[in-house]
């Protein structure tokens, strides 16, 4: 993503919105037009993605009882 | 009869979600002692109101209420310290391992991921957990925080974009190509 860019400054909650798979057909059709034509949107996508997966991860994961 | 009765169901209340709340609670405080003596009070409190509950409530989202308000009274109570730790902890980590076995690495993201939501502010932290742990409705967790589900959801998206940016650089993600 190009935080320079009005675009993708505007794309940006929607393209959160698809990596935690909360988007609903309007805004993963915006996503996908806009990544299509867009490398750091589409690499910021697959940031968001990776975490969500840590994140999925991390939550299946016994907890350690210990102090932190 | 009536109040052994209340008492019973109650006792099932317990059974079905202590385990979910006290790890709720040491998720938010990141402390087993915090978190025992934080789910004892929720349930102490739980028990004192639990008969004026009204039939059908949501008892799930009800005792999770409960805890974040105690969680929340236990932030205010330790000030900034444990965020400030949390975040010296960060600092003083190692960019990289030195073994490349995949376990450590994994490891070694899941301690990062969980130091960065620790040093979360207080609302986006409950937020996040409550959202993203324990897949609460952003209705629920707004009730929770006193908000508007519309907050709830902004504090979770807040929450979502620190967490990557202090993550850049340690996601498991692989980058197109540049040519």
């Amino acid at each position: 993503m190009s935080p320079q860019h009005p675009l993708c400054r505007a794309i940006e909650p929607d393209l959160l919105s698809v990596a935690v798979r909360e988007a609903g057909p309007a805004a993963a059709g915006r996503v996908e037009a806009h990544v299509a034509g867009c490398r750091l949107c589409r690499d910021e996508l697959a940031h968001y993605r990776a975490l969500e997966g840590m994140v999925d991860t991390l939550r299946r994961a016994p907890l350690r009882d210990d102090e932190r | 009869m009536h109040r052994v009765m209340a008492e019973d169901a109650f006792e099932a209340v317990v059974g079905a979600h202590h385990a979910e709340i006290r790890r709720y609670l040491l998720r938010i405080t990141a402390r087993g002692s915090d978190a025992d003596d934080l789910s004892q009070e929720t349930f102490l409190r739980a028990f004192r109101a639990y008969r004026a509950l009204p039939p059908g409530s949501n008892l799930r989202a009800w005792l999770f209420t409960i805890a974040t308000n105690l969680g929340r009274n236990h932030f205010r109570a330790q000030g900034r310290r444990r965020r400030a730790y949390a975040a010296a902890a960060l600092e003083m980590r190692p960019d990289a391992p030195d073994r490349a076995d995949s376990r450590v690495l994994a490891d070694e993201a899941r301690e990062r991921l969980e130091r960065v939501i620790i040093g979360l502010p207080a609302k986006q932290r409950l937020a996040f957990i409550m959202r993203k742990m324990h897949e609460l409705e952003y209705s629920e967790i707004g009730a929770s925080l006193s908000c508007s589900e519309e907050s709830a959801r902004a504090h979770v998206f807040q929450a979502l974009r620190k967490v990557r940016r202090s993550l850049d650089g340690h996601l498991p993600v692989e980058m197109e190509s540049r040519s």
